[in-house]
């Protein structure tokens, strides 16, 4: 247990490390968040001027009201930016890394270069970018006349978490592909821009869609969930099963990152 | 004149092999903009399905199109150039193009439709299976003038989205970023979101005043089928003379940035 225990702190020691000189390299361009809060304001306000025109003509949208929809940009704005922030700037450059060379300097490291990978920069300032998704949780919360209790909240959290992992394992293991295609450059945007796929109602997905959408593509899953887990509509069943298929796909990422290692030649000299 | 153009089709075809090199990144790159629609069109199929009738105009058939056009025209003329051009103004790269007989602006504009090239041969594949996968939902434009005027369109959309883009890099000689708010303003009035008639009237008169709308917007409509030939002559002259301000304004920004350029070392 306690190899483990000292395991786990130098992971987050280093880690944290990585993260505080990212941090110091993103507050040089301090100013960026302004014009990304603009972009990112604006993004969730055409979000909403969408609903609001479609719940126009119609009343409830896949078995979802304009109210829960207004929730569901909210988090769906929450998750993009959590992602954006953690796993976006090191995802970006992973191609590279591999097809570069520069993965050589990462393996020869005492500790996971999955991780090292994975988590080595952030783009801290871009966290402001959460408030407009937050102010829309608030105000439909509100108007839905509901206020989530203390473990609705704390599964909702868990849940959109389990969501950012599912997105972690499936782009983290996309982007192994490099190993086997090289020069897939463009790869990087596939996953997550499959995932925005997550920003409507999940009953707008009917038969085969929807089996899909909840299994192989889990869009549904990484927002649908947090939403009504904050209206106090989770189960125990949901949980566990983001949670698992969350884990699943982390631990699948790493198996495809073992074989991709298997095929790796130093590029360098 | 032939012989000046010459030098510029040789960035076009080594621009074309480098892509067509990378054929299948490219595929994937473009097949997630082009399946990008398949959610909007559940979402709209859900909406038709929920309520009654057609929404300003708008059938659930004519929303399914003008999805799929959207994204096939977004691809169409999407453009490289505010980045490329960024970084060789930020990056010093600019010196060396300076130094070149060659016009910067032909430059660019060559290279990127050489890049075009894979992209557009991706596009048609991956257009193809849209189509059937939404067959039934579909309804082509009868009339027959639509499919040469929309390709006309189309160009002109290209050259006006190119111009715009390259203003936007050349606006690195001021400053590292592009401008906020910028994006956000294409997405909304150039129809991205929904299509302009269902926006709010003043919205809709502000479209009407930016250039977006003759980028995206107008082309989808005129492919759609969803213009009269008038409407369609107001759209073209309205895409040629946004085309003058964007020209006028590259050769502004050339003139003005370049002054200000300054390199270091070799």
């Amino acid at each position: 247990m306690q190899p483990m225990v000292a395991s786990l702190a130098k992971y987050l020691r280093v880690v944290g490390r990585l993260w505080r000189i990212s941090a110091q390299r993103s507050l040089a361009f301090r100013w960026q968040f302004v014009g990304d809060l603009l972009d990112e304001s604006f993004a969730v306000a055409f979000s909403l001027l969408m609903f609001d025109i479609a719940y126009d003509h119609t009343p409830v949208i896949g078995g979802w009201d304009q109210k829960k929809a207004i929730l569901l940009v909210g988090v769906f704005q929450t998750y993009t930016v959590l992602v954006g922030v953690f796993l976006m700037p090191s995802l970006n450059t992973m191609s590279n890394t591999i097809h570069g060379g520069d993965l050589d300097g990462l393996l020869l490291r005492p500790v996971s270069a999955q991780i090292l990978l994975s988590l080595r920069q952030i783009q801290i300032t871009g966290i402001v970018k959460i408030a407009p998704g937050f102010a829309v949780m608030v105000y439909a919360l509100r108007d839905l006349g509901h206020m989530p209790g203390l473990l609705d909240m704390v599964l909702a959290i868990v849940l959109l978490l389990a969501g950012v992992g599912i997105v972690y394992g499936m782009w983290f293991a996309s982007m192994t592909l490099e190993f086997w295609f090289s020069g897939l450059w463009s790869w990087v945007r596939f996953v997550p821009r499959l995932f925005s796929f997550a920003q409507y109602p999940g009953g707008i997905y009917k038969g085969m869609t929807r089996v899909v959408f909840l299994t192989v593509l889990p869009v549904i899953v990484v927002t649908n969930f947090p939403t009504e887990a904050l209206l106090g509509q989770w189960s125990a069943g949901r949980v566990i099963y983001s949670l698992g298929l969350s884990l699943l796909l982390i631990g699948l990422s790493h198996l495809s990152w073992r074989r991709g290692l298997r095929r790796y030649s130093s590029a360098s000299s | 004149m032939i012989d000046e153009l010459s030098k510029y089709r040789r960035h076009f075809s080594l621009t074309a092999q480098q892509f067509l090199a990378y054929r299948f990144s490219v595929f994937c790159s473009i097949s997630v903009d082009v399946f990008y629609p398949i959610a909007l069109i559940l979402f709209w199929k859900a909406v038709y399905g929920a309520g009654e009738g057609a929404i300003a105009g708008f059938d659930l058939s004519d929303m399914v199109m003008y999805m799929i056009v959207k994204s096939f025209v977004s691809v169409f003329i999407h453009v490289r150039a505010p980045e490329s051009v960024r970084k060789d103004i930020v990056g010093g790269g600019m010196t060396r193009h300076l130094l070149i007989p060659a016009s910067y602006l032909l430059t660019h504009f060559f290279q990127n439709t050489g890049y075009k090239v894979s992209v557009w041969i991706s596009m048609t594949v991956l257009l193809a299976l849209l189509f059937l996968f939404f067959l039934d939902d579909l309804q082509f434009a009868d009339e027959l003038w639509v499919y040469p005027g929309g390709l006309l369109a189309l160009i002109l959309a290209y050259l006006l989205m190119f111009h715009f883009c390259f203003c936007l890099g050349l606006v690195s000689f001021w400053t590292e970023s592009t401008p906020p708010l910028i994006a956000p303003l294409q997405v909304l009035f150039g129809g991205s979101v929904v299509p302009l008639v269902l926006l709010p009237e003043v919205l809709q008169k502000l479209a009407d005043l930016l250039p977006f709308k003759s980028m995206l917007y107008f082309p989808i409509m005129v492919l759609i089928g969803k213009l009269s030939p008038e409407a369609f002559l107001y759209g073209i002259a309205m895409q040629a003379l946004w085309l003058l301000i964007m020209l006028a304004g590259v050769k502004l920004l050339w003139w003005r940035g370049g002054r200000r350029y300054a390199a270091y070392g070799g």
